[in-house]
């Protein structure tokens, strides 16, 4: 019986690797994907930011975003020259688009760089929260700006 | 015609049958003792390679942490004014500290930051996207591409013409900053964020258009 014995303790053994090679593989790469998540992640708060204090959408004082400004730039852009000066800023490897939405949910503007840009790619997203001056009668509704990073760094 | 065996081959053929015959399981020792030598230089050789694959993994996740750590860097100076005067930036930490020596590059262009590890003929390398608009060059040397290009070096005092457009100006600036700039790690990498100045077309006021300087 002694040499079934070593073929059960070598087989085990073999087994016992192999389990170890994959959850030491599944750990890395949930590593790697968690790590390029969380440097989107930091990119699209940097993007978000910025796009909140972007004086091309300042409303009647420093702190509001207009909404007649993001009407002009939202797709299908109204302002051709104000939106692509809203992107003029950034480079051309930063994929990602913006949309801000009031709390309420019955406004929401889509801004991206592209008409026809894909959105079937991973997406990391950033939040802030704003205040929305709508219209002439300046009501003011609170309000998130959130950027989308395309998930397409992984070089 | 019959031949009589000599008693060395008989003795053999003796041998031979009684291993055939064996009921002491010779066979299944020798088969398993073949298959337990057969599955440890199996395990051995995928551990050494795993162990080989680790380190070429960890390198790389060192690559990649200097190059995120570089971007960073140039990303984040977009928030600070023109009158700030920049800041500098120093690889010396990577090259002092970490696993590369001297066998360390960086590059930047308009779009991206990369660096690259060379070692027994192999490359390493990161490339990270920039996210703001960026040139490799200093104030200086956009300052006199610009003078020689559309007469006016573009700062404050001196607006680039409205005759040349917004748009002219933007496609001459991006087409700067696709040139790769090899960087020197052993000294700073100066990151500063300038104004041009380019009057609009209908000629009242001037536009700003903010790039982020990278150089050495």
């Amino acid at each position: 019986m002694e040499p079934h014995n070593d073929i059960i303790s070598t087989a085990m053994v073999m087994i016992g690797f192999v389990i170890f090679a994959a959850i030491l593989s599944k750990t890395y790469l949930t590593y790697d994907d968690n790590s390029l998540a969380l440097e989107n992640y930091r990119q699209a708060a940097l993007i978000a930011n910025d796009v909140a204090g972007y004086p091309g959408i300042q409303g009647s004082r420093q702190d509001l975003i207009s909404a007649d400004a993001l009407d002009a730039i939202a797709m299908p852009a109204a302002d051709r020259e104000m939106h692509s000066e809203f992107f003029h800023r950034f480079s051309a490897n930063a994929d990602f688009f913006v949309e801000v939405r009031t709390d309420d949910g019955n406004h929401t503007w889509i801004i991206d760089r592209y008409e026809t840009a894909s959105s079937d790619r991973d997406i990391i997203a950033a939040s802030v929260p704003v205040v929305i001056e709508l219209g002439n009668n300046a009501r003011c509704v609170p309000g998130t700006v959130t950027v989308r990073v395309r998930n397409s760094n992984r070089v | 015609m019959k031949f009589k065996q000599g008693p060395e081959k008989e003795v053999l053929q003796k041998h031979h049958q009684s291993f055939i015959r064996n009921d002491r399981a010779w066979i299944d020792l020798l088969l398993s003792t073949v298959a337990l030598v057969f599955a440890s230089i199996v395990i051995l050789a995928a551990l050494l390679h795993l162990a080989a694959d680790a380190g070429r993994m960890d390198q790389q996740k060192q690559l990649d942490a200097i190059a995120q750590d570089f971007r960073s860097s140039i990303d984040s100076t977009w928030k600070s004014s023109p009158e700030d005067g920049g800041k500098s930036y120093f690889f010396e930490i990577y090259e002092n500290h970490g696993s590369f020596g001297s066998g360390l590059n960086a590059t930047v262009s308009g779009e991206y930051v990369s660096v690259s590890f060379e070692e027994n003929g192999k490359r390493f390398r990161s490339v990270k996207p920039l996210t703001y608009k960026t040139l490799p060059l200093a104030q200086g040397e956009v300052r006199k591409e610009l003078t020689e290009t559309f007469s006016a070096s573009g700062n404050s005092s001196y607006p680039i013409p409205a005759s040349y457009g917004y748009m002219e100006v933007t496609e001459f600036l991006g087409a700067l900053g696709t040139k790769e700039k090899n960087l020197n790690i052993s000294t700073e990498v100066h990151i500063e964020k300038t104004l041009i100045y380019v009057h609009n077309l209908n000629g009242t006021g001037v536009k700003e258009l903010e790039y982020i300087l990278v150089y050495q």
